[in-house]
């Protein structure tokens, strides 16, 4: 939003809550402590949240828990857990951490209310977005495959060719044709060639601890820098935005914020967009409830922080009977989207994807193997490491999350920040519907791995009986009617008409699997487009 | 997408809550205090003639068990026995629960082999007495010793690139990254 924005010499001012990173300073892939930190989180660079009462887990799913063959069963409450949102607060946001999964919608999951009666309708269609999805790929420089991708019409190719499996993912690869699935490569915001800059990636599977040598896309490294380049953005780092006030006319009036001095400040602007996903905007506007919105902010249908949609998320590893030296790779290579349309599980709404993940499960290096792969202790078990060290494959699935009325985001009634803003308590709840979408990730990602000739599954993650989350949605939804929505089809608020919102709390529907980030930042250019074009609003 | 934080190599220490809650390892050293071997570690309690050289040999031994040369580098010849005392020492909680097993050390060390001092015992003396901790019941004070001594042994000893070579690893990550990616590996 800010590159749009400043691209068309419209001056911005980019709040960022948390600090900024250096990532030859900051991350440690070249330390030999790598492995000892997942992403080497700074100060003040997580928002805090809490939990609503957690679901009692339906037994008839529990071939689904969470287990590690060394650590055996992680949960074991009967009561699903609270787990963990994934995230970073920081110049460049989650993707900093991100495995640089460069997405598009796919059409058929945008009109879930029309065709099954379930989340809602995006308020436009997938054709609309299509050009502003190919700005963004070229700004990211997406690496993907060359082949039309019969789901989603492209009107241009990807801006650079797809990376190669990594030997371990072509087991995964060849496996999949052995049940007539086909995986292919997957589309990364990760370069596979030098490009604006940058060099390419040089496949060291550290993606999710921060890319060091800069090929991976994420927006500290891409949007944000052109964005200071026009001259008409103004980046802040550690500005914490703590109220939204406004003011008559359905205007808003001011941003309420602290600085990285501690200060109080206030500014204003004839625009105000508010990013801070679907876990943070709605407490932002929540909290920013006055005289003139006594509910919050933009609540006046009472939508914002309802459809709260989470990642439904499996991932399974076994391992393999061969070398692979599998820890070389880039995230996510490979992508099955056989079953990505939201009728393509029988018996089941929403769709699923798979991916090669070997590198997100953490299996990166000799300490994961030690921890979570070589059983026992002594002579015994330095011989499993050498056994195993490089032999795990995994396959990750990621779902369709329908909203229910049990899932939502609201202020927490006792626990505040140290502005004492009330902080978000996230409600989760996973339907019977959920759970059988899972079922099927599940037991496909066994027949996945056992088709790729691997042996004994050693972990099994899942969100069955935890709320493992980085992709979030729906919380301050667009749509048409202003009744059961937050935001018109170009973000905007219905009521306050120089608000906007920019982010995956914007979506709809959550989409089978997609990762958002692309189509967030598909919507923001598009968004800077009308905002630019009706510079009166 | 990142990977379920129920099972990160971090906060090893944490109260080990990668293996027990944190409620569990609480109430396992809580009243750690009374107990009748008090922890020396710092050298704060006389107990034998050098007090503080006696558990720091004790804890290295116990480490050389757990992780043992076999062609590849012991814990205490990749010095994880000071990374780990040095925690001990920094980390209350630990602290009191590595007392508590000392007692139960030099109980089952006395009772199996007529001596408490486990530094005195043989190599397969002492991985008997090893054994016998990890394979106590659930909860008990040996056995959560056990687990998180042993995650923090290997939490240090695989961050060290001496510790690799034996695995053909060629890490860190980067800068060289793994450029052979696509090709099958070419193990030394």
């Amino acid at each position: 939003m800010a590159w749009a924005l400043s691209s068309k010499k419209i001056k911005v001012l980019l709040l960022e809550s948390g600090p900024a990173y250096d990532p030859f300073k900051d991350y440690l892939l070249d330390k030999p402590q790598w492995e000892q930190t997942d992403f080497p989180y700074k100060a003040n660079s997580k928002g805090k949240y809490s939990f609503g009462q957690m679901q009692e887990l339906d037994k008839r799913f529990a071939d689904f828990e969470t287990f590690n063959h060394v650590l055996g069963k992680l949960f074991k409450t009967g009561i699903r857990a609270t787990g963990t949102y994934g995230h970073v607060k920081g110049v460049g946001g989650t993707t900093l951490m991100y495995s640089g999964e460069a997405h598009r919608m796919n059409p058929e999951a945008m009109k879930m209310k029309s065709r099954f009666q379930a989340a809602a309708d995006w308020p436009f269609d997938y054709k609309e977005l299509e050009p502003y999805y190919c700005i963004a790929e070229q700004i990211v420089g997406v690496a993907g495959p060359t082949a039309d991708d019969a789901k989603r019409y492209r009107s241009k190719p990807y801006p650079l060719p797809p990376h190669r499996p990594s030997y371990g993912s072509s087991k995964i690869q060849a496996g999949c044709r052995k049940l007539g699935m086909n995986f292919v490569s997957n589309s990364l915001g990760i370069l596979s060639a030098p490009y604006d800059g940058r060099p390419p990636c040089n496949y060291c599977g550290g993606c999710n601890r921060g890319c060091q040598r800069t090929d991976k896309g994420s927006v500290d490294r891409t949007f944000i820098p052109k964005a200071v380049a026009t001259g008409y953005c103004t980046l802040r780092a550690g500005c914490q935005v703590t109220g939204i006030e406004a003011g008559d006319n359905d205007r808003i009036k001011s941003v309420s914020y602290v600085d990285s001095k501690g200060n109080i400040q206030q500014v204003s602007g004839r625009i105000v967009v508010v990013s801070c996903g679907a876990i943070e905007t709605p407490r932002l506007l929540l909290a920013s409830s006055g005289r003139h919105a006594p509910d919050g902010l933009c609540n006046e249908s009472g939508m914002v922080g309802k459809n709260f949609m989470e990642t439904l998320y499996a991932i399974t590893s076994a391992l393999h009977d061969e070398r692979l030296a599998s820890y070389r790779a880039a995230s996510a290579d490979i992508i099955c989207w056989d079953y990505n349309n939201p009728d393509a599980i029988k018996d089941v709404i929403g769709g699923c994807r798979f991916s090669a993940a070997t590198a997100e499960a953490g299996f990166a290096g000799p300490l994961n193997y030690a921890l979570r792969v070589a059983k026992g202790w002594g002579k015994g078990h330095k011989e499993q490491m050498r056994q195993t060290f490089g032999n795990v494959i995994s396959v990750a699935a990621i779902g369709e999350f329908l909203p229910n009325t049990k899932s939502y985001i609201d202020l927490d009634p006792a626990a505040k920040d140290a502005s004492g803003i009330p902080i978000a308590r996230i409600n989760t709840y996973n339907t019977e519907m959920d759970l059988m979408r899972l079922r099927f990730m599940m037991e496909t990602s066994r027949q996945i791995l056992f088709s790729s000739g691997a042996g004994k599954i050693i972990e099994q993650i899942s969100t069955y009986d935890s709320f493992t989350s980085s992709h979030v949605f729906g919380t301050c939804r667009m749509g048409k009617d202003s009744r059961d929505s937050v935001l018109n089809a170009y973000c905007q608020s219905h009521r306050w008409k120089n608000l906007f919102v920019v982010d995956a709390s914007v979506f709809p529907s959550s989409g089978g699997g997609e990762s958002p980030s692309l189509t967030i930042e598909a919507l923001a250019i598009r968004t800077a487009g009308y905002i630019a074009e009706n510079k009166s609003t | 997408m990142t990977v379920v934080s129920a099972i990160r190599t971090s906060s090893i220490y944490n109260g080990g809550r990668a293996i027990f809650s944190r409620r569990v390892f609480l109430r396992i050293v809580a009243g750690a205090g009374v107990c009748g071997l008090s922890l020396i570690l710092a050298g704060k309690t006389v107990l034998h003639n050098d007090p503080a050289a006696e558990n720091n040999q004790t804890i290295k031994d116990f480490l050389d068990i757990l992780i043992p040369e076999d062609g590849s580098p012991s814990a205490s010849q990749l010095g994880i026995d000071k990374i780990v005392i040095d925690e001990i020492n920094r980390n209350k909680d630990l602290l009191e629960l590595t007392g508590k097993f000392f007692v139960w050390l030099e109980a089952a060390s006395k009772k199996a082999f007529g001596t408490g001092r486990f530094s005195r015992l043989n190599d397969s003396q002492r991985q008997q007495i090893v054994a016998e901790a990890a394979e106590s019941a659930e909860g008990t004070v040996p056995r959560t010793f056990f687990y998180v001594i042993l995650r923090g042994a290997f939490y240090h000893y695989y961050a060290n690139p001496l510790s690799w070579k034996y695995l053909s690893y060629n890490g860190p990550p980067q800068p060289v990254g793994f450029p052979d990616q696509a090709e099958p590996p070419r193990l030394s």
